[in-house]
């Protein structure tokens, strides 16, 4: 009788010390979670061959992603009323500066979503950027990208591959950095 | 126009709510060491003007910050971030609490009102050790979340100067009146849970455990519980107004975030009764009550972090350390006292048979316990993994649509027979009796089932179990009713029964439309009708709306050549986001849900209708509607409840409400 007093005794003890064990193990695992950045989300299409894009360019000429395998390739999708894209436009514009001064830099390339040619070709006027603008004016690209909502900017590695996905405003520190660390990881 | 007061004025409040929690905390532990030595408890008095400053603050920051975006002060980051000049004035009010640090500020309203509340109802009682322990707890808790807002989630920090708009609140926050009532209903459940939590660590620190503290909380969990049940509940209908995938629960990380205190929560009111009764469980009533709080608080760091992906993300914020550091302290403590007191605080006593009322409680908290095992581990594998791999994977429905199938089945089983046990020990003539007629609605449930053609094992199994559980429930609240008039309906086994036909609704709801919905694209050409699932669909046209924040396309389709329903897309120009917004047709057996899939062409004549028929919907919103009714009523004084718990050793009281089905 008096054993088992002694054992009944410790119970609560003994199962609140595993039970911290346990939620200890846990606890430790939450500190060491990196936050994610919400604005690198995932996409069934990472690791993946990207969607076709072919089409023409505001103010003419042609565009298909395929051809320009060999380089890194930066999709941003576009509106010229969206104030997030209109808000992340300067760092594009740095960007595209600095990767054209590289042998392998990235060559940046809009996507435009919902947008007239006119109301385009008049913000980058304003704004900047010389890089191509591909029309999307049935939105099969961003369709096939399943973009969400604009602006968003996608990297595809020389292989014609896509690799990172962005949701919102990206800066040219981001890109640039999260480019040289896959070229420097293969 | 604005005054650029509410900045100020905010932050002064923030810094006022700090000091009364923390002068609060102290005078009620100062307070309780008095009287527990003794000593006339002098600063007991000083107790309720904390509470009151504390409370007064949290009231003046949420005004400040109402008054911040409905004036459009964009002096501060948060109305620039998440005001705009063209947000309707009723979304506007909403946007307050649209994101991470204005949500912390109405967490900390809802911790004012609890705080002022439990002072003003204890307000002759705060000499009891007891008292002034569950207030230091109290304050302790609203200290933290005072200091989170005013440091490091500060909602009334200033935003770069000349900013003059913004782009307004989430646009899936500003497309149904629901974002109104949803969170602050939602905070309500969670918050109401600190106030049995600071009784239970009460009764853990003083010793008693025994009678006290679980009258005073029984009645605070069941509302905590009712508040998170509907939040949750408003959540899942959001869902399916407004985000146009015909869902009600995806199982998103912040869905699980509420659901795992529900759970413990739930299994709380099931088994506290067993203490009411027997006194036995003492030590596991409060371990469920400790266990609710520190999942409310995880779930509000996992889901304010940033460490899981979500449809609901917070934007990023540096608030997470700390909220795992207080997450940490909270279960320290509690794990602390328990084992420090837990052994010497166990309630004598066994329980007698398996085939008894306490064993049905018994199995009940097992089977919640478990599930919320199961929606803890499928939330945080991935990091788990992640830690120790450094790899993403994720757990998604089919994981949880596995497990829960089966632990839903179980309780629906347990919901049939429990309810007629009696305390004790139950004889097999008696459980024969009292099973027949219930057994019987659950065969007939079958049979309609089968008649309007339903198929598959855990549909059918759940609507057998959903009538016999149904018939289960009936019966107790018919033969109280009989017996007592009115009174038949409130107090725990009555108003609980309630609940339990609003739960068993909500369940046979969920299979049916988890198992026979079905849906297809059309695309319709304007005056062709298109037939599907015996309904026609129309394209009468197209109809455009455009407002300073957005422009809306609406496709008109008529139903069955009757009234317009009107699925749209609309363009939130400053977000430069489009959004889906479905329509959806009512009836009392299935709901017709369409939605209107881009890319949209008015010029064309045509649209792509995505239609949805999902069966007994409407039955869902009518089972929340009588749990919150079946709370109420639970919460609601019988004639038993005034009377102290007895000790173990007393004779067991009848119940009149059972003694009537006893007889029967």
């Amino acid at each position: 009788m008096s054993d088992r007093k002694v054992t009944s005794r410790r119970i609560s003890r003994n199962v609140a010390i595993a039970v911290a064990v346990v939620v200890g193990a846990f606890f430790v695992v939450l500190a060491v979670s990196k936050p994610r950045t919400d604005t690198d989300i995932s996409t069934p299409l990472l690791g993946q061959p990207a969607p076709e894009v072919v089409s023409d360019l505001v103010g003419g000429g042609e565009f298909d992603l395929s051809r320009r395998k060999g380089s890194w390739v930066v999709l941003n999708f576009f509106n010229s009323t969206c104030v997030p894209c209109i808000n992340e436009h300067p760092e594009l514009v740095v960007f595209d500066k600095e990767q054209s001064t590289l042998p392998d830099g990235a060559e940046l390339v809009t996507i435009v979503n919902d947008d007239t040619d006119d109301a385009v070709a008049a913000f980058f006027e304003k704004n900047g950027g010389g890089w191509p603008k591909v029309r999307d004016p049935d939105g099969t690209i961003a369709v096939s990208f399943g973009v969400a909502r604009v602006p968003e900017t996608w990297v595809i590695d020389p292989a014609g591959f896509v690799r990172v996905r962005y949701a919102g405003e990206v800066t040219s520190n981001e890109l640039t950095a999260r480019i040289n660390g896959m070229k420097a990881t293969p | 126009m604005n005054d650029g007061l509410a900045g100020p004025l905010g932050r002064a409040a923030l810094l006022v709510g700090v000091i009364a929690a923390a002068f609060g905390a102290v005078a009620s532990i100062v307070s309780a060491r008095e009287t527990a030595a003794g000593e006339e408890a002098r600063t007991a008095r000083l107790i309720p003007r904390f509470a009151a400053l504390a409370f007064a603050a949290a009231f003046a920051a949420m005004v400040a910050m109402e008054y911040a975006m409905i004036t459009r002060d964009f002096s501060l980051q948060y109305v620039q971030d998440h005001g705009s000049r063209s947000t309707p004035a009723f979304y506007n009010f909403a946007a307050v609490w649209s994101a991470l640090e204005g949500s912390i500020l109405l967490w900390i309203l809802a911790l004012g009102v609890s705080l002022a509340v439990v002072t003003w109802r204890y307000r002759r009682k705060l000499n009891d050790p007891m008292i002034s322990w569950a207030m230091a707890v109290m304050f302790i808790v609203t200290l933290f979340f005072f200091l989170l807002s005013f440091g490091p989630a500060n909602p009334f920090a200033e935003g770069a100067p000349g900013v003059t708009d913004g782009p307004g609140p989430n646009p899936l926050l500003q497309n149904h009146i629901l974002v109104m009532f949803h969170p602050p209903i939602l905070y309500l459940g969670y918050v109401g849970f600190t106030v049995p939590f600071a009784f239970a660590i009460a009764a853990l620190v003083t010793g008693r455990v025994g009678e006290g503290w679980l009258i005073e909380t029984r009645r605070w969990t069941l509302f905590a519980w009712g508040f998170l049940s509907i939040g949750i509940i408003l959540g899942g209908w959001w869902s399916y107004e407004v985000l146009g995938w015909s869902g009600v629960w995806a199982w998103d990380p912040v869905e699980n975030a509420s659901l795992l205190p529900w759970l413990t929560g739930t299994a709380y009111i099931h088994s506290v009764l067993v203490q009411e009764r027997r006194g036995m469980l003492r030590v596991w009533n409060l371990s469920l009550l400790l266990a609710t709080f520190s999942l409310t608080i995880l779930g509000t760091f996992l889901t304010r972090s940033g460490v899981v992906n979500s449809v609901h993300a917070f934007s990023q914020s540096g608030i997470g350390p700390f909220l795992l550091t207080f997450f940490g302290i909270v279960v320290a403590v509690s794990l602390g006292l328990i084992a420090w007191r837990g052994d010497a605080l166990r309630s004598p006593g066994a329980i007698d048979s398996p085939v008894s009322r306490e064993g049905a409680f018994l199995a009940n908290n097992v089977l919640f316990s478990v599930f919320a095992f199961v929606v803890l581990l499928g939330t945080v594998f991935p990091l788990i993994v992640e830690a120790l791999q450094d790899r993403q994977i994720s757990v998604a429905e089919p994981f949880f649509d596995t497990m829960s199938t089966p632990l839903g089945i179980a309780m629906l089983a347990l919901m049939c027979i429990a309810p007629v046990l009696p305390w004790r020990k139950a004889s097999e003539e008696l459980l024969r009796e009292r099973l027949f007629w219930p057994a019987w609605c659950g065969i007939a449930a079958l049979v309609v089932s089968l008649v309007v053609g339903a198929s598959g094992l855990a549909p059918l199994l759940a609507f057998t179990l959903g009538g016999f559980a149904g018939g289960a429930a009936l019966r107790q609240v018919v033969l109280a009713t009989r017996r007592q008039g009115w009174r038949g309906l409130v107090g725990r086994a009555n108003g609980g029964m309630i609940v339990h036909l609003g739960v068993i609704l909500i369940s046979v709801a969920l299979s049916a439309s988890n198992s026979y919905t079905k849906s297809q694209d059309l695309r319709l050409e304007t005056g062709v009708p298109a037939s599907f699932e015996g309904h026609t669909f129309e394209l009468i046209g197209f109809k455009e709306e455009t407002d300073a924040r957005s422009s809306a396309v609406k496709a008109l389709v008529s139903i069955d050549g009757g009234q317009a329903y009107a699925p749209a897309v609309t363009k939130f120009t400053n977000m430069g986001m489009n959004v889906g917004t479905p329509s959806v047709k009512t009836t009392f057996t299935h709901d017709i849900y369409l939605t209107l899939e881009p890319p949209v062409k008015m010029d064309s004549g045509t649209a792509r209708i995505k239609v949805y028929i999902k069966p007994l919907i409407l039955w869902m919103w009518i089972g929340a509607g009588l749990m919150a009714i079946g709370t109420i009523l639970a919460a609601f004084p019988g004639k038993r409840r005034r009377r102290p718990t007895d000790p173990t050793s007393a004779p067991v009281p009848v119940d009149p409400a059972e003694e009537d089905s006893e007889r029967v």
